[in-house]
């Protein structure tokens, strides 16, 4: 597939060239050009004037005589086909031969702009920006984990830092390495991006997700999100895919196009903390307004609480085994995400011991 | 001689009094509150070395004739038997063996003002650790017609308070202690200084802050009041505001005495970028030494709900580190770091 995508975008790279031959640009207009006065005045637009002067000169040259004193600026880069660069070459010089200066350039054959020296400097140019980029993201990361509050914040400029110092790199390498036109730059985007959409749909799916994903913001770098049955902690949001670090610190890459595609639950939204959920079973018995203080009170002192949000603890009635019994869920925040299960753990311990001690839990209960 | 001015401790001389006016008006208009049989306490709420003790030593001054009863905790007294026997021993030969019995003491006889500085002791940070502080609270709304209660906290265990038990439903006044600004500290620490009858002069060498910033500038005011503007400055932004932090490193950048002449250099930068890479544990501790003020050995096995052997090893490295000092038995920050802990804890959203 990758073999067919590149044949095609080099095809299409050649066919830009051609069709570039086949152009005769007139260029650095600069200088005053001389063409009549019963056609042009300093008002019109500069478009206007070349089209209507080419018509007017085609028809009837030689009733269009130009005068020395009439003056016409043209203010922009001049394109015309080789049928009318024909027509300008032939008449105006005729006509005003002292004025025109416009210049005729051609365009660089392929072979002069595949030279080594080109790929060489390519090659130094990308090598760069990805060292260049690599350490902008480690001092960004390093910066980032110095502050739980920040953390979040600044991880999620890396992936802006990495989207812009490539796309500097790329038209760094096409304008200034290659010196390739606007038009051939287009005529070789537009047929290079048909070929790869052609030969590539699913990475394209990827990376429009990911550039989705920044700009959207459904998540960000270091936040803890769901995406199907992964769970965890984003590392990156890379072009094609979203890397996501779990609870048991496996890293699971999620192709963009699957995220923007799926549910996708996130637990802090940019925020250090989140919500976490202790669930513990209890006797249908249980005298559940002092399980309730304890609860409480277990996660006000718990070391990982982040006590500007509430603590709530819910009681359900669950069946198990035919028989009834009530489902504690104490919820509270965490100071820090990464902090998240150490938290439900130290939660769930001190509430168990403290229920063992003030005997919320009969000794048959936990045999 | 020039120390013991600079001593951190709560002042007694009046004439080294700065600010706290509104503080003082506050204060003032709590007790005439009470004073016209009204139920009415109030709560003094300041950071560690931000000037409480010499605000009520000023109100007890002022208020001589009164039945005071005043102390200051130092030690822990969480659960409901320490909390009455701390009672029993603050009004000796009354037998105050429970609550009930402290309640009934308190409301009887003559009306009586009561100043206890830092109640964060009256709690820990473990369940069932908040007994003693709710007793106190309980006290407090049950006596406050005969009792004219004054106490005072610190500002991180405020916060916790409010967010835990919502102490502010309690306490009818409360009196937060501004920080104070630059002009105030800088009179603050001349006024002592005049008292000393030294010369002051700033080391033109030492008090610049050679940073980029400066070295970049094309002039530098070297006249000793360019200087010492610099230094209280740099000063403040160490301290920011608290005046035991700013007592102390002005001591600390008293470099030498040359002929009746104090000679003030640079502030020494401390650097704590080693508190950021500190681990969660030491972080942890520092959170917990922060809202209790100081803890021994088993109190932070309590905390932790760890072995003693796992909070001596912490608690012995931190002392190592230089960030924590031991005085017998029991653990604080050291006072020089204070500022740079509170940032680092704030950082890692522990404080807010």
């Amino acid at each position: 597939m990758k073999k067919i995508a590149l044949l095609l975008v080099f095809i299409s790279f050649g066919f830009s060239m051609q069709c570039q031959d086949s152009l005769t640009v007139v260029e650095d207009l600069s200088d005053p050009l001389y063409i009549g006065n019963s056609i042009v005045s300093k008002e019109v637009k500069a478009d206007t004037m070349r089209i209507d002067s080419t018509k007017e000169i085609t028809k009837n040259p030689k009733q269009i005589a130009v005068s020395d004193t009439q003056q016409v600026i043209i203010f922009d880069t001049v394109r015309v086909t080789v049928e009318k660069a024909k027509i300008t070459d032939e008449l105006i010089p005729t006509l005003i031969p002292k004025a025109y200066t416009a210049k005729k350039k051609t365009v660089t054959p392929l072979s002069d702009i595949i030279a080594f020296s080109n790929i060489f400097w390519s090659l130094v140019i990308l090598i760069g920006t990805y060292f260049f980029i690599k350490i902008l993201v480690t001092i960004i990361e390093r910066f980032a984990e110095k502050s739980t509050n920040y953390r979040i914040t600044l991880k999620s400029l890396s992936p802006f830092v990495k989207i812009i110092g490539w796309l500097v790199a790329i038209v760094w390498i096409i304008e200034g390495v290659f010196g390739l036109s606007n038009d051939t730059l287009f005529a070789f985007l537009a047929s290079a991006g048909l070929a790869i959409g052609f030969a590539s749909q699913d990475i394209l799916k990827n990376i429009f997700g990911g550039v989705m994903i920044l700009i959207d913001k459904p998540f960000q770098v270091g936040d803890k999100i769901e995406v199907g049955a992964i769970y965890g902690e984003v590392k990156e949001i890379g072009l094609r895919s979203t890397r996501i670090i779990t609870k048991d610190d496996s890293l699971v890459s999620v192709p963009n196009a699957e995220v923007v595609n799926s549910a996708v639950s996130n637990s802090n939204t940019g925020e250090a903390n989140c919500q976490v959920v202790a669930e513990i079973y209890l006797p249908i018995d249980t005298d559940t307004n002092t399980a309730r203080l304890i609860a409480t009170e277990a996660a006000q002192v718990s070391r990982f609480i982040y006590l500007n949000k509430p603590i709530t603890v819910l009681f359900f009635n669950e069946l198990k085994e035919e028989r009834s019994y009530y489902k504690m869920r104490v919820k509270a925040y965490v100071s820090d995400i990464r902090n998240e299960f150490a938290f439900k753990s130290d939660m769930t311990e001190i509430i168990m011991k403290e229920f063992l001690k003030q005997s919320i839990f009969k000794k048959q209960d936990v045999q | 001689m020039y120390r013991r001015l600079y001593e951190i401790k709560p002042l007694e001389e009046e004439g080294f009094f700065e600010g706290r006016i509104k503080e003082s008006a506050k204060l003032e208009e709590a007790f005439n509150h009470w004073n016209e049989s009204n139920i009415s306490s109030a709560i003094i709420v300041g950071e560690k070395g931000s000037g409480a003790s010499s605000l009520l030593n000023k109100f007890v001054k002022n208020h001589n004739d009164s039945n005071i009863t005043r102390h200051q905790m130092t030690t822990l007294a969480c659960t409901a038997e320490e909390f009455s026997l701390f009672f029993d021993a603050l009004f000796e030969d009354n037998k105050l063996r429970d609550f009930e019995s402290t309640v009934n003491f308190l409301n009887k006889g003559r009306k009586r003002i009561i100043i206890l500085e830092d109640i964060q002791h009256f709690y820990l940070k473990k369940p069932n650790g908040f007994e003693a502080i709710n007793l106190l609270l309980e006290l407090i709304s049950q006596t406050a017609k005969n009792v004219f209660w004054l106490v005072g906290i610190s500002t991180f265990s405020w916060n916790y308070f409010e967010k835990t038990i919502a102490i502010e439903r309690f306490i009818r006044h409360k009196i937060i202690l501004s920080p104070l600004n630059e002009e105030q500290i800088v009179t603050l620490i001349m006024k002592r200084h005049r008292v000393s009858g030294y010369d002051l002069k700033f080391d033109a060498n030492q008090s610049q802050r050679k940073d980029l910033f400066t070295s970049l500038r094309k002039t530098t005011d070297n006249s000793q009041e360019g200087l010492k503007k610099s230094f209280f400055t740099e000063l403040n932004s160490f301290a920011q505001s608290n005046i035991s932090l700013a007592l102390l490193y002005w001591l600390h950048s008293a470099i030498s005495f040359e002929n009746n002449t104090v000679i003030i250099g640079k502030i020494k930068n401390i650097k704590f970028d080693f508190l950021t890479s500190l681990d969660a544990t030491s972080i942890f501790t520092l959170h917990s030494l922060l809202l209790h003020d100081n803890l021994s050995i088993t109190e932070h096995a309590a905390v932790f709900h760890q072995a003693e052997k796992q909070s001596r090893m912490t608690l012995m490295v931190l002392e190592d580190s230089g960030i924590l000092i031991s005085q017998n038995g029991e653990y604080t920050i050291n006072q020089l770091i204070y500022r740079q802990v509170v940032t680092v804890l704030r950082n890692k959203n522990l404080i807010h």
